[in-house]
């Protein structure tokens, strides 16, 4: 299990760029550790694949993006760094 | 409010104990190096704001606290919001998982419990750091519980019944050490790390999943 390559615009926000690349390919992961972080990141409800977007990246971290479990049918939002794994209804 | 909407509006005060107890802090750092294994990869599950994963080089934790996360990110933590019960992982992802001061906050420590086996690696440890409740220090907290704004929503738990919970788990190899053994605003030096538990404020607890 990991991460599938960007759902293209289907995640994207309102006017936010999307950046159409497989964030898990050679040219966008630098760092072994993070590649691999992506590798074992899946949906905190069914453990299945998630879907990447990249709204906003610094050097090798995605500042902005969105998690997408497409089984579940749940974004996982990335603000500041930080994806939020929470379930919806554990979220504020 | 909740543990987690306490831990969101008081991040930094939460962050400031261990530079205004930074004894009590160094011996239960002292005592969880005893069981973290070293180059290999961890995961802390209740990251808190990263002190205790970044002197133990934990590169990776979980939080559900949004303002204590972001303080964990700043010291170089990979960090995911999330619950210990709902770990967004896959299964036998770590080399071990540690959780400090934590099983006493979640809602249910089984279920944390369980999480955590599951993305062990087959051999892989789960190290446990807490306040036992039948020690000196459990009974000074649980009897100040309600002055303080982070215990009061804590459950603390006895060694014993963690481990009871680690056997029910069919964790094996379990071994314990203990430090803290004077009320942490009396500490003036670093306290011993004894093998056991039952006379430390701390205990920490090693188990290994079946390989």
């Amino acid at each position: 299990m990991g991460i599938g390559e960007c759902v293209s615009h289907q995640a994207r926000r309102g006017g936010e760029k999307c950046y159409d690349e497989n964030i898990i390919g050679d040219r966008v992961y630098d760092n072994e550790m993070k590649r691999e972080l992506m590798d074992i990141l899946c949906c905190p409800k069914c453990k299945g694949d998630l879907e990447l977007s990249v709204f906003e990246r610094s050097d090798d971290e995605i500042i902005s993006g969105d998690l997408y479990c497409r089984n579940c049918d749940i974004h996982f939002p990335i603000e500041d760094g930080i994806p939020n794994m929470l379930l919806p209804e554990m979220r504020e | 409010m909740n543990s987690i909407e306490i831990f969101e509006r008081y991040a930094q005060e939460y962050d400031e104990w261990f530079d205004a107890n930074r004894f009590a802090y160094e011996s239960e750092v002292q005592a969880l190096k005893k069981f973290v294994p070293k180059n290999s990869k961890g995961l802390e599950v209740g990251v808190g704001t990263g002190r205790f994963a970044v002197p133990l080089g934990i590169g990776v934790g979980v939080e559900p606290a949004k303002a204590m996360a972001d303080i964990a990110r700043k010291r170089g933590i990979e960090v995911y919001e999330a619950k210990a019960e709902k770990l967004p992982f896959d299964d036998s992802s770590f080399d071990f998982v540690l959780i400090v001061v934590t099983i006493c906050f979640v809602q249910n420590p089984m279920q944390a419990l369980r999480e955590a086996k599951r993305v062990l690696k087959p051999g892989g440890y789960i190290i446990i750091g807490m306040i036992d409740r039948e020690s000196f220090l459990g009974k000074l907290y649980e009897s100040k519980k309600k002055e303080s704004k982070f215990y009061r929503h804590a459950n603390f738990y006895s060694t014993r019944q963690v481990l009871d919970w680690l056997k029910k788990l069919e964790f094996e190899y379990i071994k314990t050490c203990q430090t803290i053994f004077k009320d942490p605003k009396k500490i003036t030096g670093i306290e011993p790390v004894k093998e056991g538990y039952g006379e430390g404020g701390f205990v920490v607890i090693s188990a290994q999943k079946q390989a």
